[in-house]
């Protein structure tokens, strides 16, 4: 007991060389609770779809866990976790691409983002942050990937530049003129709510 | 030129800050749970396979096949004159009544319709290499005609239009001119008839003998004048 609660006091780095060292899975529920639901919530706006979404955090952890001794210590957990996500993350939508293509039944079902049970509501009951939120999940989903991703990774997860540049492995001019285009794209496709 | 400052703060602020706060998606309550149980039943063997490695046998044996069948194509091709060779376009064979070939026909201005034949005949004359010196003293080469033109068949066509050719020696000469191959028309197979040896023999006595009482018709004379 008292050892979980120094394991939960240490760092992500930390923690997975404890892990590393020792095999011992405690530091890995850990690392694991602490990032699940961000990279759900990455995953989930780069991809929009939610079981899809549950599959690709669920494969991403599985690949942690298998390649746990691939991570270097001179490189932050967070970005070489996040690196895998977005990898997974976007092998599934070039999956999707090619089944859509080679695909009889052209419907856009898989494009429209599936809408979370709770956050549902009556049109008559939704406010307008609410339908604001699924316009703009709905204009993301629409952003090239390539944009899309670092937008994602800027403005709703919040990473830094540099952070941004190691996940994507990316030089950092290339990182910020992607996010500007980026938003420019997702500016022009909401244009009905924001003045240009 | 203008340096564009991507960290311009009021540039899409408002969707920024629409977008940081968007709801956080989470995951379901048996994440976890499902997770461990995979990690425990090592249910992960899609995720474990490795890339295969690239193999410089395995990529170079569909190119090698297919450059020893090309190989193998162009040199066990068969000659292309054989196979150009259209056996309806080129000229027929004459044959002979005894069911031989007769190889090749000639023509001689000077002795028109003189067909030799290399097996019916011991005179025949083979022509199929003129270059070559008979092998035999009875053969005798002849030239083939230069042109394609068959004095048996042609016409000449300034005599024709100035009307010297009522007077021409050679009456055999048709009027018509052939059309170049050089080579005379394939008028259709034809059976040739063998004298019968008997009916030469009769004549031949009845040319003896009527040789032998002119001689001595002639004999009786001589002996009158000198008596």
């Amino acid at each position: 007991m008292a050892q979980d609660k120094i394991l939960v006091e240490l760092t992500d780095e930390e923690l997975i060389k404890v892990f590393q060292q020792t095999n011992d899975l405690a530091p890995y529920e850990i690392l694991v609770k602490r990032y699940k639901d961000p990279l759900m919530n990455f995953v989930y706006r780069f991809v929009g779809d939610r079981d899809a979404c549950t599959d690709i955090v669920q494969d991403t952890m599985i690949k942690f866990y298998l390649n746990k001794d691939s991570y270097r210590e001179f490189a932050k957990f967070s970005t070489w976790i996040y690196t895998i996500a977005g990898n997974l993350a976007k092998n599934e939508l070039k999956r999707r691409r090619r089944r859509n293509i080679f695909s009889l039944d052209n419907s856009d079902d898989e494009r429209t983002p599936q809408i979370e049970d709770k956050s549902f509501v009556a049109p008559d009951r939704a406010t307008d942050s609410e339908i604001k939120n699924e316009m703009i999940q709905r204009a993301l989903l629409k952003v090239k990937p390539v944009y899309r991703e670092v937008v994602i990774l800027r403005d709703v997860q919040e990473f830094s530049y540099e952070e941004i540049a190691e996940i994507t492995r990316l030089s950092i001019g290339t990182v910020k003129s992607r996010i500007n285009r980026g938003r420019n794209q997702l500016q022009k496709l909401l244009k009905n709510i924001y003045r240009e | 030129m203008e340096i564009k400052d991507y960290n311009d703060k009021m540039e899409f602020s408002e969707l920024k800050n629409d977008l940081k706060n968007l709801p956080k998606i989470g995951t379901p309550d048996n994440f976890e749970y499902n997770l461990y149980t995979k990690i425990q039943n090592k249910s992960f063997a899609n995720l474990s396979v490795q890339r295969e490695k690239f193999n410089l046998v395995k990529f170079f044996a569909p190119s090698a096949i297919v450059v020893t069948a090309l190989i193998a194509f162009f040199v066990f091709l068969p000659n292309s004159d054989q196979q150009l060779d259209n056996p309806l376009m080129s000229e027929p064979q004459e044959i002979t009544s005894n069911g031989q070939q007769v190889v090749e026909t000639i023509q001689n201005g000077s002795a028109p319709n003189q067909e030799v034949s290399t097996t019916s005949n011991p005179n025949s004359v083979n022509l199929q290499s003129p270059n070559k010196a008979p092998a035999s003293p009875n053969i005798v080469a002849k030239k083939e005609n230069k042109y394609p033109i068959n004095r048996n068949q042609s016409v000449a066509v300034d005599e024709f239009i100035s009307g010297d050719n009522k007077n021409r020696s050679d009456i055999r000469q048709g009027n018509v001119v052939n059309s170049g191959t050089g080579r005379d028309e394939f008028d259709g197979f034809f059976v040739r008839e063998q004298p019968d040896q008997k009916t030469l023999e009769k004549y031949r006595a009845m040319i003896d003998s009527v040789k032998r009482a002119q001689a001595k018709q002639d004999s009786l004379k001589k002996a009158k004048k000198t008596k």
